[in-house]
């Protein structure tokens, strides 16, 4: 038997969902075995039944295990026989299949230990057989399968995985943030006391202990975030069709491949990243990879790679969506969005390459001539940009005409916590989050420069559109100062400043969404609970950097 | 009713038949007497008052989930108007209503009387921030005036009722109106 790497790491998927599978056989044949007299019943009884060992068999299949799918296969038609002749539901049928779903438990774990066992089922298969030809002979094989001590070692197997249903992972991790943050307030409090009280020891034991609970939060923070995390291969595999399907249809020759799919990512975020992804790929396959013919005269090999790739970048979850077809070209970008009227000449000509591709993520804007039914006129990427943003994630494209476009779509590691960077704006204190900071300057007002759009900086030979946060959110009057803090944030290929009044520092925090109640915030994505229970509010980059003039070309209509 | 019985026996027919006829209906006006005693009973209204300037209003003390001390409410820019802010009840954010702006009554003074009042309505939890909270109390329903709701003005359709109580009068108010949840 071969064995490839990657179904081994799938043999322990394989053995869970199998042995559920058994359970639920061997519940319902105890039920039948009960329950005899009413014929409707017993015929539902037994479709589950085939219905659970269908699933087996082809799992079996698929892993290779050709024994063990063709012992279920035999059990599949001894069924199929009694659900048409309820009268062959005899005590014969009862010892045989039990004896049968014993032998496939056996194998199962004979498989565990080795997956390249060959399984011998020949003795079950003859007396599954004599059941199907003559009931005597069956009657007399009862006795060779007689009960034997092993049979019953499936009960006290002891299985490694548990399942949990997630909202009480959810229920945890919200208690976990609830101790981070009291952890926080811990840390104040001691501050008070050193103050207050003279007992040295006292206070010596106090700030140990409350350093203890810190680390012993964070481990545990850090136990159930991993708990959460799913490996993206079950999202990659889910395209592994599509792309047969579409390339298919498209007459295209398309290989997929998938890099780092082992990646284990936050099932908040695993739940959420299908769909963008989804539309990337239909993308690629519809706009990005030629048909067979073109590539050929290109010189390129006739089969087109789209490749998916995920991994870590330090806080991060990278993944991108490669393909080396077409690609891009800036100035056809540039053309079509000036004829269809989302820039004019001018800007056209000083928009950066960056902000170029950007472009694509407009609602309603597409370089395809032809509309297809898969990605339509490049209805999906707008989507695609605002379900990655309201992750606090970011996408990025980068393209070569000819050569291929790579999708890079940045998020963070969970969708729970974020180390977001605290600062004050009129006495309140705001969260802003970190993967979209790029750094914090203080400047002298005499650098900040009144423009007709309002204000900007230059920082290292690039102009920076302004926002006074205090005047953006109508808070109290914004106040001229000397120096001011600048906090420079970028999203979406997008650069600008941010002035608040003081910058507190680094923090890690627990996101929480804002009731609808409160309607659309403007500039606020959520909010989060802070050491001393009060709350902070996050601040939203994009929707802040959308409303800065410089670049603000992407609202117009 | 034993005079009544006797006018109505008639020279004819079986007593026995008669007096089970007065025996049923006794005891039908009794049932009936029982009933309207159990009625009056549940719809007495059991409410949580709290104060906003002179007038005292009245919530169902089932929708009250707790009363906490006004304090650290985090205003949030760009919500509308009638909201105060938002605070932390446990770990969970829950916005707040200034039920004086709300109202359209006058701002109200900061004051270490101010409470915010958690109720839940329509599967939301909200804050209601109210000058103080009176009491408990009990208004049976057959003392409550209700307001038709043709009858209210767009302005105080968040009334349910009035109640009186010991001489005060008490506005019951419609949740999900007076929280604009509808």
């Amino acid at each position: 038997m071969t064995m490839t790497f990657d179904i081994t790491s799938l043999l322990e998927e394989y053995l869970d969902t199998a042995s559920e599978h058994m359970d639920a056989v061997e519940n319902a044949l105890m039920e039948l075995e009960h329950g005899a007299g009413d014929g409707t019943a017993e015929e539902n009884l037994l479709t589950f039944i085939l219905g659970n060992l269908h699933t087996l068999k082809g799992n079996s299949g698929m892993m290779g295990f050709n024994h063990l799918q063709q012992f279920v296969h035999t059990l599949e038609s001894v069924l199929k026989r009694s659900k048409d002749d309820l009268r062959t539901l005899n005590s014969a049928f009862f010892e045989a299949f039990y004896a049968s779903l014993n032998a496939i438990r056996d194998a199962l774990k004979k498989l565990a230990e080795n997956p390249a066992l060959s399984l011998d089922f020949s003795d079950e298969t003859m007396v599954l057989e004599c059941l199907t030809t003559k009931e005597t002979i069956a009657l007399d094989m009862q006795q060779q399968v007689a009960v034997k001590k092993e049979d019953f070692n499936a009960i006290t197997q002891k299985s490694n995985t548990l399942k949990v249903n997630f909202q009480k992972l959810d229920e945890l991790m919200n208690l976990v943030g609830e101790l981070v943050i009291h952890r926080t307030a811990l840390n104040s409090l001691e501050t008070k006391l050193k103050e207050s009280v003279k007992d040295r020891e006292l206070i010596e034991a106090f700030s140990e202990s409350g350093q203890m609970i810190s680390k012993i939060a964070n481990d545990l923070r850090e136990a159930i975030v991993k708990v959460r995390m799913l490996p993206i291969k079950t999202v990659f595999q889910r395209f592994n069709r599509l792309v047969r399907d579409l390339s298919r249809q498209k007459g295209k020759d398309i290989s997929l491949v998938f890099e780092g799919e082992e990646t284990e990512l936050d099932k908040t975020v695993i739940d959420e990243i299908g769909e963008p992804l989804l539309h990337l790929i239909r993308n690629a396959v519809d706009h990005g990879l030629e048909v067979p013919e073109e590539r050929r005269t290109l010189g390129k090999p006739a089969t087109g790679i789209l490749k998916l790739t995920a991994g870590h970048e330090s806080n991060h979850i990278i993944i991108t969506v490669e393909d080396d077809g077409r690609g891009m070209s800036v100035d056809k970008l540039k053309e079509s969005a000036v004829t269809k009227g989302f820039i004019d000449q001018r800007e056209a000509i000083i928009l950066n390459d960056q902000d170029a591709y950007q472009l694509i993520f407009l609602p309603n804007f597409s370089t395809s001539r032809e509309v297809t039914e898969t990605s339509g006129r490049g209805i999906g990427l707008d989507v695609v940009k605002k379900t990655v943003t309201s992750f606090n994630g970011t996408i990025d494209v980068d393209s070569t005409a000819g050569l291929g476009t790579r999708f890079t779509v940045k998020l963070p590691l969970t969708l729970a916590i974020i180390t977001a960077l605290m600062v004050e704006v009129s006495g309140e204190i705001f969260a802003i989050p970190l993967s979209g900071v790029h750094e914090s300057i203080k400047i002298g007002s005499q650098d900040i420069h009144e423009v007709a759009s309002g204000e900007i900086i230059r920082l290292r030979d690039r102009l920076l559109p302004l926002v006074r946060l205090d005047h953006y959110f109508g808070l109290s009057n914004p106040t001229a100062r000397e120096t001011e803090y600048v906090v420079i944030v970028g999203a979406n290929g997008k650069r600008g400043g941010i002035i608040v009044d003081k910058l507190i520092g680094q923090q890690e925090i627990v996101i929480k969404g804002m009731d609808g109640y409160l309607g659309e915030l403007r500039g606020i994505s959520g909010g989060t609970v802070l050491g001393d229970g009060k709350i902070s509010l996050i601040i939203d980059i994009s929707s802040i950097l959308a409303t800065m003039k410089k670049g603000d070309i992407y609202d117009r209509k | 009713m034993t005079g009544n019985n006797e006018i109505a026996l008639p020279t004819s027919g079986l007593a026995e038949d008669i007096l089970a006829r007065f025996m049923d209906s006794a005891q039908q006006d009794i049932d009936r007497r029982q009933h309207d005693e159990i009625r009056v009973e549940a719809v007495v209204h059991h409410l949580v008052t709290f104060k906003l300037g002179v007038e005292e209003y009245g919530v169902e003390i089932g929708s009250v989930q707790e009363i906490i001390r006004a304090a650290d409410i985090t205003p949030v820019p760009g919500a509308p108007i009638h909201i105060r802010g938002v605070i932390n009840l446990r770990g969970k954010i829950i916005p707040v209503v200034d039920m004086r702006v709300r109202f359209t009554l006058p701002g109200g003074e900061e004051s270490d009387q101010r409470r915010i009042v958690v109720v839940e309505a329509e599967g939301k939890r909200l804050g209601m921030l109210v000058d103080s909270v009176s009491q408990v109390v009990k208004i049976p329903a057959g003392i409550v005036e209700e307001i038709p709701e043709e009858a209210t003005s767009a302005a105080e359709n968040f009334i349910k009722g009035v109640g009186k109580l010991d001489g005060r009068l008490v506005i019951i108010l419609d949740l999900n109106r007076s929280l604009l949840l509808t």
